[in-house]
């Protein structure tokens, strides 16, 4: 008993102490060697990036790390300020990090030395001018339809001619109306119409004038969009099914979508759900005229130890290497147009029948207009596409809800 | 009385006496001292840190704002607390309490002496307890598809209509209340028969021979005898009840089904801090504040439960 006690202090003590010291941060590499820590998600990267990396930087010993909600870490990282890496790939949000853009470093002539389209260099501008990120990979928007399904609607099968017969959105309705007639649909939700059409625009609720920002919410393109879409869907020209939802998947294998306009990242989803569907898809220009939406970003930390090597990894995954091999690898559209002329990567690709599906969307992924991100544009955005959810099956007026929203996000 | 002096102490001993507190048992504090450092570190400080980020309107990243009690003001007046609160106990009625009920009786009915096989039920009634629940989320949204899923693809079979499950309000509380009993179940009844096998087997036999019916013995015998067990249930189960997250949020991919039918309260709260819910701009302040309001809320049942449960035990002694 009497050994035993100041055993247990002297254990409670170190347990004590390992659980504090665990608590703090181990930032090792003592000798010289420039250690830097890349977090991305997988997804939005080529499959060998370590490879990639080791090549070209060998001198860097570069960890990558697969984070899926790299958004959320790097936030909380940001807030406490520990624990951040010194490379980045993030999706979505990134005008929320504009706020403390002065915490990434400035990719000006990083961004000036490459070739990306400049709508996505735009997205990656904060107010002041600052290029806090750099793309990695955009979303250029496609009309994704199947070849025999329109043959069968008495429509072209090429996608030239497709683009040329379905110019506008009037035209899109009526293919529509056309398809819905056979129990087929080429629209798979409205509120994905509905973001093309903003973004063919220009328009995301938010406008930047004399680097004040103004809520332009109530908006005819707004609201144009909104009711059109919300007649396609009440209607019944939609399959009312997300993107990446296992309803989508059944839709596509049950050959009920037959068509839908999404974003070039919705390839990888295409290929995945539509497996027996290989050579019967196509790809065009999206009715009414050139729409992308921004993709991945890559930022380097301004408080990293190695901040000139972390902005020269940056500019290397946002450069056209590891954009070829995204492409290449896992359909990730590239922003650099040097990489949308090479013959190296515009191939034809057996699942769309032999077309080259890089260069029929690299005219939208030039031509497309820039658009300006507020901060809370994807909080609105989320909104109307959820009404447009709604009303499919609600049956209310789509102007009725069309002001509600209006009202609802007047004081943003 | 003769006033007695104190006997002189033992030299040793005064000398430990006079110290203070603190050092004179630093030994024994030090080997209590994980638990206090843990909970002040993971419990004190962030319920201090809580207090403060509700005087605060804050998206996480930049300066925070103060606002004073403008969030508590909102918390009341906005109406998106009071639906979600709505929510969680439409949900929580539909789901918790039926699965609970449902639970006690299963276990009631599998601890019957001549029942077969009893360790292959409770093994499949406890299985979606350790499924996957974004798995099981799945293939609820693979069942229930308005006109892809397997149910309306059955109900049509039959000649019955499909049913608009995940577009309507009432159908998709109905699909996460049926996730909940589904998953929630087998916890429930391994809990009850653990309770259930501690009564005495003589008391059965008695209540038999003086020919009480199934549901006399569940009533009389049963339920009396678990009490503690039925106590333990209703409380854990109506605070879990009211922290439902997983279930409505994966079902409807965070966007909290049609006119937001399913956001409870823990959705609300999430999806103010900015991981799910995208159509709320995050303000880790609110979100914060709605952390307190679900905490008055917890505590105003406890109360309720400590009081209904007390009474019942008062009446039946």
């Amino acid at each position: 008993m009497r050994a035993a006690r100041p055993l247990a202090t002297t254990v409670a003590a170190l347990a004590t102490l390992g659980l504090v010291t665990a608590c703090g941060s181990t930032t090792g590499g003592g000798d010289g060697a420039v250690e830097l820590t890349l977090w991305a998600r997988g997804a939005s990267l080529p499959d060998d990036v370590q490879t990639l990396l080791d090549e070209e930087f060998p001198d860097y010993e570069i960890t990558v790390q697969d984070i899926p909600d790299v958004e959320d870490k790097l936030r909380a990282a940001l807030r406490s300020r520990s624990g951040l890496p010194d490379v980045v790939v993030m999706g979505g949000s990134l005008p929320s990090f504009f706020e403390v853009s002065d915490q990434f470093v400035d990719l000006s002539d990083e961004a000036a030395a490459g070739d990306a389209v400049d709508w996505a260099l735009e997205l990656g501008r904060d107010p002041e001018g600052r290029q806090v990120a750099l793309p990695t990979d955009i979303g250029p928007w496609g009309f994704f339809y199947r070849a025999d399904a329109l043959e069968e609607l008495g429509y072209p099968a090429e996608p030239e001619e497709v683009a040329a017969e379905v110019d506008t959105w009037d035209a899109y309705r009526e293919l529509a109306q056309q398809a819905a007639d056979e129990d087929v649909y080429v629209c798979d939700h409205a509120g994905q119409n509905y973001q093309a059409m903003l973004a063919q625009d220009g328009y995301a609720y938010f406008a930047l004038e004399d680097g004040q920002e103004s809520n332009v919410v109530d908006s005819p393109v707004s609201h144009d969009a909104f009711v059109g879409s919300a007649a396609l869907a009440q209607d019944g020209l939609c399959a009312n099914t997300e993107p990446y939802t296992p309803e989508f998947n059944a839709a596509l294998t049950q050959e009920k979508i037959v068509g839908f306009v999404g974003p070039a990242w919705e390839d990888g989803l295409l290929k995945s759900a539509g497996e027996q569907q290989a050579g019967d898809w196509r790809v065009t220009a999206v009715p009414g005229g050139a729409a992308a939406t921004g993709g991945s970003f890559v930022s380097a930390l301004a408080e990293s130890d190695h901040a000139d090597a972390a902005a020269e990894v940056a500019a290397f995954l946002g450069g056209p290497t590891s954009q070829k091999a995204g492409y290449l690898d896992k359909g990730l559209f590239p922003p650099s147009t040097q990489v949308h002329a090479d013959p190296d990567v515009a191939l034809p690709q057996d699942y769309y029948g032999g077309q080259d599906t890089l260069g029929a969307l690299a005219a939208t992924a030039v031509d497309a207009p820039v658009v300006y991100q507020g901060t809370e544009s994807s909080v609105v955005a989320a909104q109307f596409f959820v009404a447009l959810s709604d009303l499919a099956a609600s049956g209310d007026d789509p102007e009725t809800v069309y002001r509600s929203l209006v009202d609802a996000n007047s004081g943003r | 009385m003769p006033r007695r002096t104190a006997r002189p102490a033992v030299p040793t001993t005064r000398r430990r006496a006079d110290q203070p507190a603190l050092r004179r048992y630093w030994r024994e504090y030090l080997a209590i001292s994980p638990f206090y450092v843990l909970f002040a570190v993971f419990g004190l400080f962030p319920l201090v840190f809580a207090l403060y980020l509700s005087t605060v309107s804050w998206d996480g990243l930049g300066e925070p704002d103060q606002v004073g009690l403008d969030q508590f003001t909102r918390l009341v007046s906005s109406g998106e607390f009071l639906d979600a609160l709505g929510n969680t106990v439409i949900i929580f009625l539909i789901a918790q309490v039926p699965v609970i009920l449902a639970a006690l009786g299963a276990a009631a009915l599998l601890s019957s002496p001549r029942l077969k096989g009893r360790g292959i039920y409770q093994t499949l009634f406890f299985l979606p307890q350790v499924t996957s629940i974004v798995a099981v989320a799945i293939v609820f949204q693979s069942l229930f598809s308005n006109e892809f899923g397997i149910i309306n693809t059955l109900l049509e079979a039959v000649g019955l209509g499909a049913v608009p499950w995940m577009t309507t309000a009432w159908g998709v509380r109905l699909v996460v209340a049926l996730m909940i009993f589904w998953r929630g179940f087998g916890y429930f009844v391994v809990i009850f028969l653990a309770g259930i096998a501690s009564i005495p087997p003589t008391l059965y036999e008695a209540a038999r021979l003086d020919g009480a019916g199934p549901w006399r013995i569940l009533r009389s015998i049963t339920v009396p005898m678990i009490w503690p067990t039925v106590l333990f249930v209703a409380v854990t189960g109506t605070i879990s009840g009211f922290q439902i997250f997983t279930e409505p949020q994966v079902l409807t991919n965070g966007l909290g089904g049609p006119d937001g039918s399913v956001v409870t309260l823990m959705f609300l709260q999430v999806g103010y801090m900015g991981t799910t819910l995208p159509t709320v701009a995050p303000d880790l302040g609110f979100a914060t504040t709605i952390g307190w309001g679900v905490f008055v809320v917890l505590v105003l049942l406890a109360l309720f439960n400590s009081r209904v449960i007390n009474g019942r035990r008062k009446e039946m002694s």
